[in-house]
């Protein structure tokens, strides 16, 4: 009897903590997903630099959102509108303090961006307007953003970026 | 020998094990209107507890690598902000938030926006925003808990 029970208690525990593994703790395939997502990252830094919106549309799912420095919220089409208007241009784009966290469907990507923007027209920004960025001319300054990609039709497409500036020139 | 003999019983653990699976899954709601209703509550739930200072509720739904931008640039940790609360570094006295709108994207993650304009004292220092937020929550282990969560203060823009 004792026997039986040592086995039934090995069986459960070696099951059980294969099905937890599977959800939370660093896996191969949540190895492989943040090394797919870090490739997007870098395709996103590189398009935002060359303003190629039809890469950005590629990294983004149809349901993205981007909840800009101006507390504005657009949608896909609203902010690749806004980026084809060339009313904004990003002139250096560099990341610091980048902190990744994969999940079985999702993975976060924080950090900070240090920027300069080139704004040759504040006119066309679009829903809501930015107030901080009223003025044409340039402006450099930090910024804290989140980036959130889902697995979507088995592909990791970002669905939030999030941008707070935190100094500005 | 020793394979024959408990096959049976490991037989038995493993069809138990795979049922009570099967029914943590069948659990595991995945209806968009239904997790938009769970995440909104949640939201409720972490706002009560920041309120009260409530460390264990907080811990309960911040998921272990949680990642939250704050406005001074860093970016913290969920041991950091839980800290915060247990020191009451971040006060808050009253709750108010406007336009709360919760997207699911599959049926592990939601994220919600919403625009704040909540009574809070951070380092001593009172503010009211308006700010806008975004929290961004994941279903782990068959809970739904906050994995990300960044907000900006728009009386600093």
């Amino acid at each position: 009897m004792r026997r039986i029970v040592l086995v039934l208690w090995l069986a459960t525990s070696f099951l059980s903590s294969a099905g937890a593994q599977n959800k939370t703790d660093k896996t191969p395939d949540q190895e492989a997903a943040k090394k797919a997502v870090l490739k997007s990252e870098t395709l996103f830094d590189q398009a935002m630099l060359a303003n190629d919106t039809q890469t950005l549309s590629g990294v983004w799912a149809d349901d993205f959102l981007y909840a800009g420095t101006g507390g504005e919220i657009l949608n896909k089409a609203e902010r690749l509108a806004q980026l084809k208007s060339g009313a904004v241009k990003y002139d250096a784009l560099q990341r610091d303090d980048v902190r990744v966290a994969a999940y079985e469907d999702t993975v976060v990507v924080s950090g900070r961006y240090t920027s300069t923007l080139l704004i040759r027209d504040s006119g066309s920004w679009g829903p809501g307007g930015i107030s901080h960025l009223e003025s044409p001319g340039r402006l450099s300054g930090i910024a804290l953003f989140t980036h959130v990609y889902a697995r979507l039709n088995g592909r990791w497409q970002m669905i939030l970026e999030h941008v707070t500036y935190i100094t500005e020139d | 020998m020793f394979v024959g003999r408990f096959f049976p019983v490991l037989l038995l653990a493993v069809t138990v094990s795979s049922f009570a699976e099967a029914q943590q899954a069948k659990t595991e709601n995945t209806d968009p209107e239904a997790i938009k209703n769970e995440i909104i509550r949640l939201q409720d739930e972490e706002d009560r507890a920041l309120l009260r200072g409530d460390v264990d509720t907080l811990d309960r739904l911040w998921a272990d690598q949680l990642l939250y931008p704050n406005d001074n640039g860093e970016v913290l940790t969920k041991a950091q902000r839980l800290a915060e609360a247990r020191s009451k570094t971040h006060n808050f006295s009253v709750f108010r938030h406007d336009d709360i709108r919760v997207r699911v994207y599959n049926e592990n993650t939601a994220v919600v926006t919403g625009y704040s304009t909540t009574l809070k004292k951070y380092k001593g220092q009172a503010s009211r925003g308006p700010r806008r937020f975004s929290a961004v929550w994941v279903r782990l282990d068959g809970r739904w808990q906050m994995v990300a969560h960044q907000r900006t203060d728009m009386s600093r823009q």
